[in-house]
């Protein structure tokens, strides 16, 4: 039963870097690519730790302790690399886009 | 099926590597390299070589592009 | 150009090279290893259980080859050397940009976790994959992290090149006081049983040399790093 579990898991992870690799083709700028690149693969990867967790129950401590790891570092990555596009002037598809980013650094000066 | 996976990772690197050396662009050659580290980790893994992946792994795909690009930086920062 | 006939000759060649070595690869996995291939780490490996150390790659680097490992850090320490000579222009101008907060914070957070890991790699590298070179490599990565984030932060060089010089003398000294004792360059003169293979505590002196790479390796890489770092910081 839980390795049914744990298939079911992987199988579901797998979808979710599935989503996220279709997505990074056909999203337009880098922004909306972050956004993709960043959100479904953190997902894959904590499905997919869950499913090993329901397959090897024994290995559960290092297997949340890389979750916790996974989950603290794939937001931050993607989120200095927008950031530093930006910083850069990378621009977006739609000038029109709602950016806060430059609102407030255009409040600031 | 492992076989697959090898073969795959052979293909892959030399792929990369070629892409490597023709690409114009000097930061993006190094990214390619990157990737190049990035399938030898697979094979040494495969081959039953952990010490060596690890390494690889942290070596090849983390520091030495880090001090490259770095070194790409005060090149440029020197013309 | 001649030079680009010359990369694009290499470039062949490297790829002849490698399709032959994925066929002999292949031809290795389908049929069987030849008999001699096999037993050679047969061979290692039993003379490796009389060294207590569960794993054979450390007993082979640190042990049997200890004195080229030697060799090795001390080559890293030139390459460190020539970085340190190469970029030491005096020049004060300093840009800085300022590091966003999610980023400052996220690298307080993460710096000890990896220093943790890096130090765990390095004690545990007689029994499982990893070992000094790799543990060093991984602190001076989180010296980098702290180095990139925050831009006001400085490693000392009186302390990391005391760290330096105490593992290189300390790792010469095991290496003499093997030779006082045993009459061999990095003997193992602590009691090492066989009984005690697999345990943190084992293998003589092989996991302490181990933990001395790591301090020298990891010392030198964050000098290099911030070498780079902040004189391409300076104009």
């Amino acid at each position: 039963m839980l390795t049914y579990l744990g298939y079911l898991f992987i199988v579901l992870g797998m979808v979710a870097f599935i989503i996220s690799a279709i997505g990074l083709l056909r999203m337009p700028d880098i922004y909306s690519r972050m956004h993709v690149g960043a959100k479904s693969p953190t997902m894959g990867t904590i499905l997919v730790i869950s499913g090993a967790i329901c397959l090897e129950p024994t290995w559960a401590l290092k297997l949340l302790l890389l979750g916790a790891f996974i989950l603290l570092t794939n937001p931050l990555s993607s989120s200095v690399i927008a950031r530093a596009s930006h910083k850069a002037g990378v621009p977006h598809v739609n000038p029109k886009d709602i950016d806060e980013l430059r609102d407030y650094k255009e409040e600031s000066q | 099926m492992i076989g697959i996976v090898i073969l795959g990772s052979f293909i892959a690197i030399i792929i990369v590597a070629f892409a490597s050396i023709v690409e114009k662009r000097l930061a993006d050659s190094i990214v390619l390299s990157m990737g190049v580290g990035l399938g030898s980790v697979v094979l040494f893994f495969i081959f039953q070589a952990p010490d060596v992946a690890l390494t690889e792994a942290v070596i090849g795909a983390g520091i030495s592009s880090v001090i490259f690009l770095m070194a790409l930086k005060h090149l440029k920062a020197s013309r | 150009m001649n030079l680009k006939r010359d990369v694009a000759v290499q470039t062949y060649s490297g790829l002849g090279l490698s399709a032959l070595l994925a066929i002999t690869i292949l031809n290795i996995m389908l049929h069987n290893m030849p008999q001699s291939v096999k037993r050679a780490g047969e061979k290692l490996l039993e003379i490796n259980s009389q060294d207590g150390v569960a794993n054979a790659v450390t007993t082979v680097v640190v042990y049997f080859r200890g004195f080229d490992t030697l060799g090795e850090i001390a080559v890293l320490f030139i390459a460190s050397l020539g970085i340190g000579l190469v970029l030491s222009s005096h020049s004060e101008h300093h840009h800085k940009v300022e590091s966003s907060f999610i980023l400052k914070t996220a690298s307080k957070l993460l710096f000890p976790i990896i220093i943790l890991f890096g130090i765990y790699v390095m004690v545990y590298g007689h029994l499982s994959p990893g070992g000094g070179f790799q543990g060093g490599v991984i602190v001076a990565s989180a010296f980098l992290l702290l180095l990139i984030s925050h831009q006001d932060f400085e490693l000392s060089h009186s302390v990391i090149s005391a760290f330096e010089t105490l593992a290189g003398v300390s790792y010469v000294i095991i290496g003499l006081m093997g030779l006082w004792i045993l009459d061999n360059f990095l003997g193992n003169f602590i009691p090492h049983d066989i009984s005690q293979m697999g345990m943190l505590v084992s293998g003589g002196i092989i996991p302490l040399i181990y933990i001395i790479v790591g301090i020298k390796v990891g010392s030198e890489m964050s000098m290099i790093v911030q070498n780079l770092l902040k004189r391409s910081d300076n104009e």
